[in-house]
């Protein structure tokens, strides 16, 4: 119970950090400036398109979710060392083990009730406009869009941990775009290559994360037909096993780090 | 600084650049290349500035249109819009996942990855959906004949709007002027949606003219085509005498292995 109510704490102390900062209210803004004006525009003067801006917002939607959670999580520990505000957190009666659960769960939570707004949005813009609403697929991209956002905030806490944040944002960055454009491809490169560079390539295919599996934008904006739940469940799990495997290693060296 | 100094170093790097980039252009001239590839073809700020970005980005929205032609399917091989209703067959998609399904349990993620991928290939008949990728092609590379030429086709068979496809054509045409293609759609499209005869054989001339030009591509299919066209207005319009000498003309420069020919041979 006493570490639920600190876990809470730090949860807590993550969300007003997050709404403090007005991240959300800029990328808000941002959206709508770029979205608004399209909505209006009626390309060689014909109306009822409405499949590119949702292409687009989903974009953005990816988009300002994955900077705004990698954003926060890069500074989680660097940060809090560089600002020494992590002093006051160690001397609390709390093992490290806690505290950087409760950063993570805080920062997670923040950056999913990001996502649920922009989704319910987008939800509720598309009932409005059309009669018909994918709402089977809309629970599955959802559902994976959580995994990829649970993936990548403890990808991100890993790297804080051997890098600083703008390294750390840019590693982890590049690894996270690289696997969304060319994840699939890899075995195919692997085998154009000879030796060393076929089997770098790999053990990059078996153990870098699959961020592409979690993209169901294509099958939303098309009314393609739902996917079987047992594989969206297999790629939720897959989420949720990497993030565990990322926090295991990241509250192990944090443990052992000279702070 | 000094006065002179100042205005020395004001004046000299833009004369400097003046010059040497005229000489550099015509010695390469004389050498048969470009000096100035990344420009593209026009000569407005915005093609000097984007150069060959304009054309690549104006590509990828042409394959954003067609991925929306084939209901989201970026993976469509030949099935091109120039191609749609043709009849062709869809069930490789369907071999293919078959075969990642059978190695799931080797290769997890494509698996997973395949599960992920639609099974349908439909094509959309909704133009309006495909309209903004076109008009934003277009709008990034104005010399992309491809995505004039299939903006045009959606505008003036999907979306039966063949007043706002001749307007692009003709925009096209000020862009583009020795394109041949260009001119045959706008003939097309003024015969079969206007009954336009007197417009469209301007049209057809235009393009068979321009196809005799030495800046505009050397392609017998398309100046066949314009002749074909030729033939058949004069024929529409009982000329036979121009038929004949369009005939006459097809005889003497043109293969009598291309189809229109040998259909424009046919006509009496």
């Amino acid at each position: 119970m006493h570490t639920l109510r600190q876990l809470s704490a730090l949860i807590r102390l993550s969300l007003y950090d997050l709404y403090r900062r007005k991240d959300l209210v800029i990328v808000t803004i941002l959206a709508v400036v770029v979205l608004v004006p399209m909505s209006f525009a009626t390309p060689f003067g014909i109306k009822g398109a409405s499949r590119y801006l949702n292409e687009i917002s989903l974009l953005l939607v990816w988009l300002f979710v994955l900077v705004i959670a990698m954003t926060r999580t890069a500074r989680i520990i660097p940060t809090e060392i560089d600002s020494r505000t992590i002093y006051p957190l160690l001397a609390k009666p709390a093992s490290r083990t806690v505290i950087l659960l409760g950063r993570y769960a805080g920062v997670l939570i923040a950056s999913l009730s990001v996502l649920l707004l922009f989704y319910g949005l987008y939800a509720l813009i598309n009932t409005m406009k059309s009669a018909f609403f994918p709402w089977e697929v809309f629970i599955q991209a959802l559902l994976l869009h959580i995994s990829f956002v649970i993936l990548v905030t403890a990808l991100a806490l890993l790297g804080s941990l051997f890098f600083n944040s703008d390294a750390n944002l840019s590693v982890s960055g590049i690894l996270i775009a690289g696997m969304i454009l060319y994840g699939q491809q890899l075995p195919v490169l692997a085998a154009e290559h000879s030796l060393p560079i076929r089997a770098i390539l790999h053990i990059l295919y078996w153990l870098a994360p699959h961020c592409e599996l979690f993209d169901m934008r294509t099958r939303l904006i098309h009314h393609w037909p739902a996917i079987p739940w047992l594989a969206c469940f297999c790629i939720f799990l897959y989420a949720l096993a990497y993030a565990a495997f990322c926090f295991g290693i990241a509250t192990w060296l944090f443990n052992r780090k000279k702070v | 600084m000094n006065f002179p100094l100042t205005i020395t170093l004001l004046i000299l790097p833009p004369c400097l650049l003046f010059s040497t980039s005229n000489l550099i252009e015509n010695s390469s001239a004389r050498c048969g290349y470009s000096v100035h590839p990344q420009q593209g073809q026009g000569d407005n700020l915005l093609d000097i500035i984007a150069g060959d970005t304009r054309t690549i980005i104006g590509n990828a929205l042409l394959e954003k249109a067609e991925a929306y032609y084939h209901g989201g399917l970026t993976d469509h091989g030949d099935c091109s819009l120039v191609t749609a209703g043709e009849g062709h067959d869809h069930n490789h998609h369907e071999d293919e996942r078959d075969s990642v399904q059978s190695s799931a349990w080797r290769d997890p993620w494509s698996y997973l990855n395949a599960q992920l991928q639609t099974k349908a290939h439909v094509h959309l008949d909704k133009a309006e959906e495909l309209l903004p990728w076109y008009w934003a092609a277009c709008e990034a590379s104005p010399h992309n004949i491809q995505a004039l030429e299939a903006a045009a086709y959606a505008l003036a068979q999907m979306a039966e709007k063949p007043q706002a496809a001749l307007q692009l054509l003709e925009k096209g045409i000020r862009d583009n002027p020795y394109n041949v293609t260009l001119e045959l759609s706008r003939g097309e499209i003024l015969i079969k949606h206007f009954k336009d005869f007197k417009n469209a054989e301007t049209a057809f001339l235009a393009a068979y003219q321009k196809s005799l030009h030495e800046k505009a591509s050397k392609d017998d299919i398309l100046k066949a085509k314009a002749l074909f066209y030729l033939g058949y207005i004069t024929k529409h319009r009982n000329d036979l005498n121009a038929l004949q000498q369009w005939q006459q003309i097809a005889r003497e420069t043109m293969s009598l292995d291309l189809l229109s020919i040998r259909n424009l041979l046919e006509l009496n």
